[in-house]
């Protein structure tokens, strides 16, 4: 069957805080349930994380907090560093190059023309110095577009798809309210189009209806653009709603992976299984 | 004539380890085929095993044991108690619908675009997608009202409809339906009917859950009883 299309190959991916031993990641762990070491102390953020991403295709990261879900997108987005493993990006280089170890220069390049990341929280994606427009503007220019003209159109173009209204792209994202400001972070992200978005608890802390539209963009810029997306979230109707596979993280670990129905309907692992009954 | 199905043995038990690693045998051993353009009734009380037997099928759960060789137009012979999440996923979006007992809506997508992205996956413009949502949503009888309406706030029976529409109109080759008429009244039941035996005539094999007796005689060509997660034999006549 074809079906062997990849854009983001992770094999091994690990991330230790603090000082380790041999024994570091065999004394930590779901069967623990503790992801620091008794020996050293040492935090084990991610061990050994395996999986595939096809293109297009919205994978979810569902865990409690403290899993180890928000450090693997940070580290594959290069906010966290000096991890052990391998990421491999399809159409980057001979898509055999571990993006982990590449120089910082290239690190910047894949930021910026491969890769888009929405933070929790607003503040950590925009610049709210500058103007919703020119944070647009600042990410476009990084991919190498120059034409103000040009940019102008764009930031308009995305701040209409995202429903940002557009009288407004001169203003700061202060004055926004959380929704806006969310918004305008998903455009900004996706201002270079980049095959691979890191989506991380997005709609955490918005009502309800604001929540319902970010989700609803989110799934037509999917849609429309198909664009993959990786989807870190502790609520499962988010994950339910946006994802066809989904990795479930515990102190660390992956403990189970599959078909996102299968996930929350016939979950095999037993923190699967508390996670999905004690939903609402 | 070609199995579109053949089920071999395929039993689940579900484990629950949150409950003392609580077991309990949904279904045990199973054997039966679908042939091609064949409609299969799934009857049996409720707790028989009937929603988890056409879950194993459609992957929603995970079999422990057993064959489910499907015979896929695009992909030749796969055993879908062992296909891996891609495969299962391509299958989903070819050829094969699950119309589920209830509608999981999605907040803010209109009835049309509901059914529509059916389509839209398949590779159809949102425009098509859209036209062909229409027609099947007025032959199902849909309020037009509705149509560009939120599904949360349907009644059980639109909700239905939109579900029914929803699963049949990529004209999958496999289709599997958990209670397609049951909050519907007489005439919309018969419209569902018509649907489903339409899409037989084009070559889809179809197995259906259901308790309502007008409709599994109206469209079974043949009848699988279960009873404790087990095929009830048919007493000789």
């Amino acid at each position: 069957m074809d079906n062997k299309e990849w854009l983001l190959k992770v094999e091994n991916l690990t991330k230790i805080y603090g000082e380790h031993s041999v024994n570091t990641l065999d004394k930590t762990g779901p069967l623990f349930n503790s992801n620091q070491c008794p020996e050293t102390g040492a935090i084990v953020a991610c061990a050994n994380i395996d999986f595939t991403l096809h293109p297009g295709e919205v994978l979810g990261i569902v865990g409690e907090s403290g899993s180890g879900k928000s450090s693997l997108v940070n580290l594959l987005f290069f906010d966290l560093m000096a991890p052990a493993g391998s990421a491999c990006l399809k159409g980057y280089k001979n898509d055999n190059t571990n993006i982990l170890e590449v120089s910082n220069q290239q690190k910047r390049f894949l930021r910026n023309h491969k890769m888009g990341m929405v933070y929790q929280n607003p503040r950590d994606g925009l610049n709210f110095r500058f103007s919703s427009g020119g944070n647009i503007a600042e990410k476009l220019l990084m991919a190498g577009n120059f034409h103000v003209g040009s940019i102008r159109e764009r930031a308009s173009y995305l701040l209409e798809s995202t429903e940002v209204p557009v009288p407004r792209m001169d203003e700061t994202p202060e004055s926004f309210s959380g929704g806006m400001q969310q918004r305008v972070q998903i455009s900004k992200a996706i201002a270079n189009n980049p095959p691979l978005l890191f989506l991380d608890e997005v709609t955490t802390g918005l009502d309800v209806s604001v929540q319902a539209k970010v989700l609803d963009m989110i799934r037509r810029l999917q849609q429309d653009l198909n664009i993959a997306m990786i989807v870190v979230s502790h609520d499962l109707s988010v994950i339910r709603m946006l994802t066809d596979r989904t990795i479930v993280m515990k102190n660390g670990r992956i403990v189970e992976k599959g078909l996102t129905d299968q996930i929350l309907q016939d979950p095999q692992h037993g923190y699967t299984q508390l996670l999905v009954s004690s939903l609402l | 004539m070609e199995h579109t199905i053949e089920v071999k043995g395929l039993s689940k038990r579900f484990t629950m380890h949150i409950l003392n690693d609580k077991v309990i045998h949904a279904i045990q051993n199973l054997d039966f085929f679908i042939k091609e353009g064949e409609i299969v009734g799934l009857a049996g009380k409720s707790g028989a095993g009937k929603s988890t037997l056409i879950k194993c099928i459609y992957r929603t759960c995970i079999p422990s044991k057993g064959e489910i060789i499907y015979n896929s137009k695009k992909f030749g012979k796969i055993d879908l108690a062992k296909a891996d999440d891609y495969e299962i996923l391509a299958l989903r979006k070819s050829e094969m619908t699950y119309c589920s007992q209830f509608l999981s809506v999605i907040p803010r997508v209109t009835a049309i675009d509901v059914v529509a992205v059916s389509l839209v996956s398949k590779g159809e413009s949102w425009g098509n997608a859209r036209q062909i949502a229409k027609e099947y949503l007025s032959k199902l009888g849909l309020d037009e009202e509705l149509w560009d309406a939120y599904p949360s706030t349907f009644s059980g029976g639109e909700q239905q409809r939109i579900n029914v529409a929803r699963a049949i109109i990529s004209k999958p080759h496999f289709l599997l339906i958990d209670e397609p008429t049951a909050s519907l009244d007489q005439k919309t039941k018969d419209i569902v009917i018509n649907m489903v035996l339409d899409l037989k005539n084009q070559g889809t094999s179809v197995l259906c859950i259901t308790h309502d007796p007008y409709t599994m005689e109206h469209i079974a060509d043949r009848v699988i009883e279960l009873k404790d997660g087990k095929i009830v034999e048919p007493a000789l006549s």
